[in-house]
């Protein structure tokens, strides 16, 4: 994460949270601060989804990222200007934020996803370097060579976060791990890499929104062709801003979604980004895929089996004093004694389940389950991906 | 991902051991992965009217997609592909899919 500037003076909350040039039209997220489920959230939370690091800018720098702001709420993207008519009378929330994804798309120099990295900058340097303008210099991560990887995604992030927030929206960094192969059991195999993105809410949720790559769903994070078949999203938990984006023993503030968290996919539905490779800037009329393909290209099916999802039925009871076994049409049975159904695993209620699928462990009943550790319990995931979940080679699990 | 022979029916049985007259609630919590499966026949709790109580009940794996399975149970029949070729042609129908979906 960028490390903040300490130049000048600092724009004050209350000129962040001012609403300029006349309302709604120059700062259509601020409506959304009011909705109902959106204030029964974290009240220091909200603070910081608000503001983010942009209380932090010099007002030179908060001058700067008005302009952006207002120029990108307004861009369209692929060639078409957005209405102002549109902001002004019917904010389209969804479009302003495709708006500014695409703005940033566009903006940001093409790196590839799998290049070098380039370090994460400030955000005041980012929009002091002219990115977005009339005249963009040359991002200094590139040194000036030729398809050198340029801004990383969490560069991208961090300028579409503080664009959002600017127009009043709330904002929460995200993150999405890829992997080729692998479990998270044993861990993973293959490149892993790292793409940030950002949650953006209105209309009484989070929305995913990926500036770097432009879609809106983490599993549009991952190219259809690519050799990448595990994704693993998370949020950014904490009222600061994240210091690093990777997991590291001293930044715990990173959380991934369970099954029941919502990961607001609906603008990936609704827009249908074409494929990376398919577009071209409308900035440099480049085509993206120039650089090569996105994300590494598996030539081999059978290379690519270690599909992402993993199926299961979970079954438990709060009953004391009973014990759980299964048994499958050929007679076979796993339970506390046998271990016979191919696949099946009985784990004893109360023992730890270790390495597993965090979002499995946070779904309700796992986390009731978790809670309950003292009760006879039961838990049957039918796990059609087994290496996701549950030790390698599990079709079966149970625990009592 | 499920392999050819796990796609269908499952008929299984829960068999608890407990103590005679106990009220044993059950609860239970599907999820889905690129095969969508539904469990049937769990009741919500169980009296023990013995010392084991047997109950049967199902998990069903639906294909991936209705059309492609019959091919590929044509083409297996017809001695074209084997059930390790499974796995691999789901996951080439499924990127298909994927990008017949991207309109650019």
């Amino acid at each position: 994460m960028p490390q903040r500037e300490s130049v000048g003076q600092r724009a004050t909350s209350a000129e962040l949270n001012a609403d300029h040039s006349g309302a709604d039209t120059a700062r259509p997220g601020v409506s959304v601060r009011m909705e109902a489920p959106y204030r029964r959230l974290d009240c220091e939370l909200r603070a910081y989804w608000e503001c983010g690091e942009n209380a932090d800018l010099t007002p030179p720098q908060h001058r700067i990222l008005r302009q952006r702001a207002a120029a990108a709420a307004r861009y369209g993207g692929s060639g078409e200007r957005i209405q102002t008519e549109t902001m002004g009378s019917r904010r389209e929330h969804g479009i302003v934020v495709r708006s500014v994804m695409e703005f940033v798309h566009h903006a940001m120099p093409r790196g590839d996803i799998e290049g070098s990295e380039s370090p994460p900058r400030p955000l005041g340097r980012i929009l002091e370097t002219g990115v977005g303008g009339r005249c963009p210099v040359s991002p200094p991560d590139a040194e000036g060579r030729r398809g050198a990887p340029g801004w990383v995604c969490i560069n991208a992030t961090v300028f579409a976060g503080a664009l959002l927030r600017e127009l009043g929206y709330p904002v929460r960094e995200c993150n999405v791990y890829l992997a080729q192969s692998g479990s998270f059991e044993t861990g993973l195999r293959g490149a892993v890499y790292q793409e940030t993105a950002l949650q953006v809410w209105f209309s009484g949720g989070w929305h995913w929104a990926d500036p770097y790559l432009a879609v809106y769903d983490p599993a549009a994070t991952r190219d259809d062709r690519s050799a990448y078949k595990i994704d693993r999203p998370y949020f950014w938990s904490r009222p600061t801003p994240p210091r690093e984006w990777r997991f590291t023993a001293t930044e715990d503030g990173w959380r991934p979604f369970s099954l029941d968290d919502p990961l607001g996919t609906g603008l990936q539905q609704r827009f249908q980004p074409p494929p990376i490779a398919q577009r071209s800037s409308s900035v440099t009329g480049e085509r993206h895929g120039a650089h090569g393909p996105r994300v590494k290209i598996s030539q081999f099916a059978g290379e690519r089996r270690t599909g992402t999802a993993t199926s299961g039925v979970f079954i438990r009871t709060r009953c004391d004093r009973v014990r759980f076994s299964l048994r499958d049409r050929h007679g076979r049975v796993t339970g506390t004694e046998s271990q016979e159904i191919p696949g099946g695993v009985h784990i004893r209620s109360g023992a730890p389940v270790p390495h597993i699928d965090p979002r499995i462990a946070g779904t309700h009943l796992f986390r009731r389950l978790d809670q309950t550790r003292a009760d006879m319990s039961i838990s049957k995931p039918y796990s059609l991906e087994p290496s996701r979940c549950w030790p390698s080679g599990t079709r079966w699990a149970l625990t009592s | 991902m499920a392999e050819w022979d796990e796609v269908g029916s499952h008929e299984l049985t829960l068999i608890i051991c407990g103590e005679s007259g106990a009220l044993v609630p059950l609860e239970s919590e599907a999820v889905w992965g690129h095969h969508s499966l539904s469990m049937m026949g769990l009741p919500r709790d169980v009296l023990l009217t013995d010392e084991v109580v047997r109950i049967p009940f199902s998990v069903i794996i639906r294909p991936v997609d209705a059309a492609f399975h019959l091919q590929f149970k044509k083409m297996l029949r017809h001695g074209l592909v084997v059930p390790g070729d499974y796995l691999p042609m789901v996951d080439q129908f499924t990127a298909a899919q994927a990008r017949s979906r991207s309109p650019g």
